[in-house]
C-alpha cells in the first residue's frame, strides 16, 4: 500500500468517526492538515490575519459539510477545495480593500523585525551570509507581490502546484477541473509569472535569488 | 503548424518539469529541448521560478487552532447560526451542538450559582456553620425584621416546631420582603432529577454544600420534624392524594439541597430529600415520582396586583408553616410575562404556560417554589391559604410517571371535555402547555373539545411518550422542539398530570376574573377549589379588556392565581440511594388522575 493510500484510508476512518459524532477524530484531522491549509491560505490571500481566519473557516465548513463527504476524493483535497473557495471568495470581497499587514512575507511581525535584526547583528547566532538572507527576503517580497498581481486562477494553481506540491490529479480534484485544464492553466500561470518577474527585474526592482 | 506545435511543446515543458508527462511526451519534449536554445532557456526559467515559489517560507498554523475551531463551532451553535447546519443535520451533529450549548448553559448556570453564593456570602459572617452554613448565610442576608416581630410571628404560628427547626437548621427564618418584584424562583439540586439549568445553580449552592451521605442532614431532620409536626394528617393525606407524595418520615438523609424561593429572599427552605419508596410498591411500568420528591409550585397570576397580594400572603403562610428556614434566590421571574418558548429550553426550565405572551397587555408571571416532599403539605396549604384569601384558586399536581402519556391523554380529554361546549375557537390562546423539567411536554390541551392528538414524532425525538399536540399549538411544537434538543445525558422526564382543574391556564385565569373572596380565610383546609369553567373562552379582545381592568384592581381584591405543583423525582437514583421504607405510601394508592375535584 502506498503512503498516499494509507493516508487516504486513515483520513477516511477519521471522517467516518467524525460523521458519527466523534469530535476527537475531527480534531485529529485538523491537527493533521492545519499547517498546510494555513500556508496555502496565507499564500492565496497574502496576509496571515486572513489566513488564520480562512483556515478556521475552512475547517468549520468542512465540519459543517462532512456528512456530505462521500470519500470519492481524498479528504485533504476536499478540504483544500473548501479552503481555496473560501480564499477566492475572500479576495473577491476584499478586492478593493487596502491591506496592511503586520507581518512580513515570511510571517514575522514587521514590528519585531527591527529588534530581530538588531539582535542578529549584535552577536546573535551566525547563520547564512546576512546579505544573502536579505536578498532572499527581498526576492520573496517581490515574488509575493507578483503572485498577488496574477489572475486568480493562475495564482491558485501556482500555489497548489509549486507551493503545496499537489500533483495535477489532486489539483484537478481541488479545482474541479480536468487534468488537461490544470496542465494548460498551470503553464499559462507560469508564463505569466515569468513575464511579470522579468518586467520587474528589468525595472531594477528585484532579482530572483540564485 | 510550427507555432501550434511549439506552443504545445512549451506547455509540455511545464508538465515535463513536474514529471507529469508520459514516456512518449517526455521523449518529444527532450527532443525539443535538444533542438531549441529558447526551449532550454524557458525551461530554466520555469524551473527557477518554481523553486523560488517553493522556497517561500512556511509557517505553522496558529496554536490552538482545533480549539479555535471548536469554540467557533460552539459559538455558532449557541447563536443558532446556520453554518453548522449541515453537520447538525446529523444526529451526531445535533448531539454535539446540543452538548456544546448545554455545556455552556451549565457552565453559565454553575457560574451564576457560584457567583450568587459568593456575592451573598460576602460580608456575611458564617453564623451558621456546618453543612447548611451557606444557606444560613443567604438567609441572613435577606431583609431582617425585628426580633420582636419574629417572636410575635412565632407566637402567632399555629404550630410549634420552630424551636426545633431553629436548632436543626441553624437559625431563624428570615422575614418576608415586601417587594413582589424581587420574586425569585429557585430550584435546587436533586441529583438526576434536576436536569434543568436551574438545578445546576441549586446544586452548586445547595447540594454541593449540604449534601453528605455520611451524615444526616439537619434540614432533613428538620423537615421530617416539620412534616411530623406541622404537616397535619389531612394535609399529608391530601398531598399524597393530589401529588403522590409519600408520607413524612421516610426521608433518606444526605441527598443534597433544594432551593426554595420567597419574595425578598425567604419563603421556603432548602433541602433535598429522598423519600424512600418500596420498589415493590411502585406499580409496574410506572416511574413513580414518590421517591425523590421536591415540589415546584407555580403561581400564575392574572396581573401584578394578584401577584403582589399572593406573594405577600403566601410568604406569610409559608412562614407560619415552618417552611421558611432557608432560601436560595437564584432566578427572578417577577414582572416578566413568561415565555414558554424561552424558558422551556434545553433543560426544560420548568414552566407552565401562563398568560399568552403575545398579548401585549398580559402581565402574567410564574413563581416556582421547590420544596422537599415533606414540606409540600405545608407549602401547599400555605399557598392555598394565601390563594383563597385572594381569589379562588385551582390547584393541580403533576407527577412524573413513565406511564405519563396515558395520564396526559386523560388529562387532555378531561380538559377538552370540560370545554367541549365552548364555541370559542381561540385555541391559540386556549392552549395549556405543561412542560416537565426535562423539557418533555406533558400535556398540551386545547379547549377545542377534540381529543388531543398524539404526536409520535415528539415521542420519537424526545425519547419518551409524552405530548399531545394539537395542530394549532405553536407553543407546544416549539416546546417539543426544544425538548428534542435536550442533551442525551438528561434523563427523560415525563409527567403525568394528576389533575388540572379547568380552567387551569394562566390565560384562562386571566380571562376569567373570578369574584374576590370576601374575607380572608386564614385556616382554610387544603381543598381544591371547585373547577369553575367558563361558558366560553374569551376572545383576545376580551382578554385585553380584562387585563386592563385587572391592572387597576387593588391587591387582594381579585385576580385568579393558579398553582401547579410539580413533583420531581429521580427514581433510579432514589432507589439506589434511599432505603426502603415500609412507611412509604404506595404509589398505587395515590393515583394521579383521580383527584380532580
Amino acid at each position: 500500500m502506498s503512503p498516499a493510500a494509507a493516508v487516504a484510508i486513515e483520513d477516511l476512518a477519521l471522517v467516518e468517526q467524525t460523521q458519527q459524532g466523534d469530535m476527537a477524530a475531527f480534531g485529529r484531522l485538523v491537527s493533521k492538515y492545519q499547517d498546510r491549509v494555513y500556508n496555502m491560505c496565507w499564500r492565496l490571500c497574502g496576509n496571515v490575519e486572513d489566513a488564520r481566519d480562512l483556515t478556521q473557516d475552512a475547517f468549520l465548513h468542512a465540519l459543517q459539510a462532512i456528512d456530505r463527504f462521500q470519500g470519492k476524493a481524498g479528504f485533504y483535497t476536499w478540504l483544500f477545495r473548501i479552503a481555496v473557495n473560501l480564499a477566492i471568495s475572500r479576495r473577491r470581497k476584499d478586492r478593493h480593500a487596502v491591506r496592511l499587514s503586520l507581518h512580513d512575507s515570511d510571517g514575522t511581525r514587521l514590528i519585531d523585525s527591527q529588534a530581530s535584526e538588531l539582535v542578529r547583528r549584535t552577536g546573535g547566532p551566525r547563520g547564512a551570509d546576512p546579505s544573502v538572507a536579505l536578498e532572499t527576503r527581498e526576492a520573496h517580497r517581490i515574488l509575493l507581490q507578483v503572485l498577488d498581481e496574477l489572475e486568480e486562477e493562475f495564482r491558485v494553481v501556482l500555489v497548489l502546484r509549486d507551493v503545496e506540491s499537489f500533483d495535477y490529479r489532486e489539483i484537478g480534484q481541488i479545482l474541479a477541473a480536468p487534468p488537461g485544464t490544470v496542465k494548460s492553466r498551470l503553464h499559462r500561470a507560469r508564463m505569466a509569472l515569468r513575464e511579470k518577474l522579468a518586467a520587474r527585474m528589468q525595472s531594477g526592482d528585484g532579482e530572483p535569488p540564485g | 503548424m510550427k507555432p501550434d506545435r511549439s506552443d504545445n511543446l512549451e506547455e509540455q515543458l511545464s508538465a515535463y518539469l513536474d514529471g507529469e508527462v508520459t514516456d512518449a511526451e517526455r521523449a518529444e519534449v527532450e527532443a525539443y529541448l535538444a533542438a531549441s536554445e529558447e526551449a532550454r532557456r524557458l525551461l530554466a526559467d520555469l524551473k527557477r521560478n518554481a523553486e523560488w515559489l517553493r522556497s517561500l517560507p512556511r509557517a505553522k498554523a496558529p496554536d490552538g487552532l482545533p480549539e479555535l475551531v471548536a469554540s467557533e463551532l460552539e459559538r455558532r451553535e449557541l447563536l443558532g447560526k446556520e453554518p453548522t447546519a449541515g453537520f447538525a443535520r446529523r444526529p451526531a451533529g445535533r448531539r454535539l451542538g446540543r452538548w456544546l450549548a448545554s455545556a455552556a448553559v451549565i457552565a453559565l448556570a454553575a457560574s451564576a450559582g457560584i457567583l450568587t453564593f459568593t456575592h451573598l456570602r460576602q460580608g456575611a459572617p458564617r453564623s451558621a456553620s456546618g453543612p447548611f452554613g451557606p444557606l444560613a448565610d443567604i438567609r441572613d442576608r435577606s431583609p431582617k425584621v425585628p426580633q420582636e416581630a419574629r417572636r410575635e410571628e412565632t407566637a402567632a404560628a399555629p404550630r410549634e416546631p420552630r424551636t426545633e427547626m431553629k436548632r436543626k437548621t441553624g437559625g431563624p427564618a428570615a422575614p418576608e420582603a415586601a417587594s413582589p418584584q424581587s420574586l425569585v424562583a429557585v430550584t435546587g439540586g436533586a441529583g438526576k432529577a434536576m436536569t434543568h439549568g436551574w438545578a445546576t445553580v441549586g446544586q452548586s449552592s445547595g447540594a454541593g454544600k449540604e449534601g453528605g451521605a455520611s451524615s444526616p442532614s439537619p434540614v432533613d431532620g428538620a423537615a421530617a420534624a416539620l412534616s411530623a409536626e406541622s404537616g397535619p394528617p389531612e394535609a399529608s393525606m391530601r398531598l399524597s392524594k393530589n401529588a403522590s407524595v409519600a408520607t413524612p418520615g421516610t426521608v433518606a438523609p444526605g441527598q443534597g439541597g433544594r432551593g426554595t424561593i420567597g419574595p425578598g429572599g425567604t419563603l421556603g427552605r432548602v433541602t433535598q430529600q429522598t423519600i424512600a419508596a418500596a420498589p415493590e410498591s411502585t406499580p409496574a411500568g410506572r416511574n413513580s415520582g414518590d421517591e425523590n420528591a421536591s415540589f415546584e409550585i407555580k403561581l400564575v397570576y392574572a396581573d401584578e396586583a394578584a401577584k403582589k397580594a399572593a406573594v405577600g400572603l403566601i410568604g406569610q403562610s409559608l412562614r407560619r408553616s415552618q417552611v421558611t428556614q432557608d432560601a436560595v434566590p437564584a432566578r427572578t421571574f417577577a414582572s416578566q410575562p413568561t415565555s414558554p418558548v424561552e424558558d422551556a429550553g434545553h433543560f426544560g426550565a420548568s414552566l407552565t404556560y401562563t398568560i399568552a405572551p403575545s398579548e401585549p397587555d398580559a402581565q402574567g408571571s410564574v413563581i416556582v417554589v421547590d420544596a422537599p416532599a415533606e414540606t409540600a403539605p405545608a407549602i401547599i396549604r400555605a399557598v392555598e391559604e394565601a390563594g383563597t384569601r385572594i381569589a379562588p384558586i385551582s390547584v393541580s399536581a403533576q407527577r412524573r410517571a413513565a406511564s405519563g402519556w396515558p395520564a396526559v391523554q386523560s388529562l387532555g380529554r378531561e380538559y377538552a371535555a370540560a370545554h367541549a361546549a365552548s364555541p370559542n375557537g381561540d385555541t391559540e390562546n386556549g392552549v395549556l402547555s405543561v412542560t416537565s423539567f426535562a423539557g418533555d411536554v406533558a400535556a398540551n390541551i386545547t379547549p377545542s373539545g377534540a381529543t388531543p392528538a398524539h404526536s409520535d414524532d415528539h415521542a420519537a425525538t424526545s425519547g419518551v411518550g409524552v405530548g399531545t399536540a394539537p395542530a394549532s399549538s405553536t407553543s407546544l411544537r416549539e416546546v417539543n422542539t426544544k425538548s428534542a434538543a435536550r442533551p442525551p445525558s438528561l434523563a427523560p422526564c415525563d409527567y403525568a398530570a394528576a389533575s388540572v382543574p379547568a380552567p387551569a391556564t394562566g390565560l384562562v385565569a386571566q380571562s376569567r376574573r373570578l369574584q374576590p373572596v370576601a374575607a380572608a380565610r386564614p385556616n382554610v383546609p387544603l381543598e381544591l377549589a371547585p373547577a369553575e369553567r367558563p361558558a366560553s373562552l374569551p376572545t383576545k379582545r376580551q382578554m385585553r379588556g380584562r387585563a386592563d381592568g385587572a391592572a387597576s384592581r387593588p391587591a387582594g381584591s381579585g385576580g385568579r392565581i393558579q398553582i401547579l405543583i410539580h413533583l420531581l423525582a429521580a427514581p433510579d437514583a432514589a432507589r439506589a440511594k434511599a432505603p426502603t421504607s415500609a412507611t412509604t405510601r404506595p404509589a398505587a394508592s395515590m393515583p394521579a388522575q383521580d383527584v380532580r375535584p
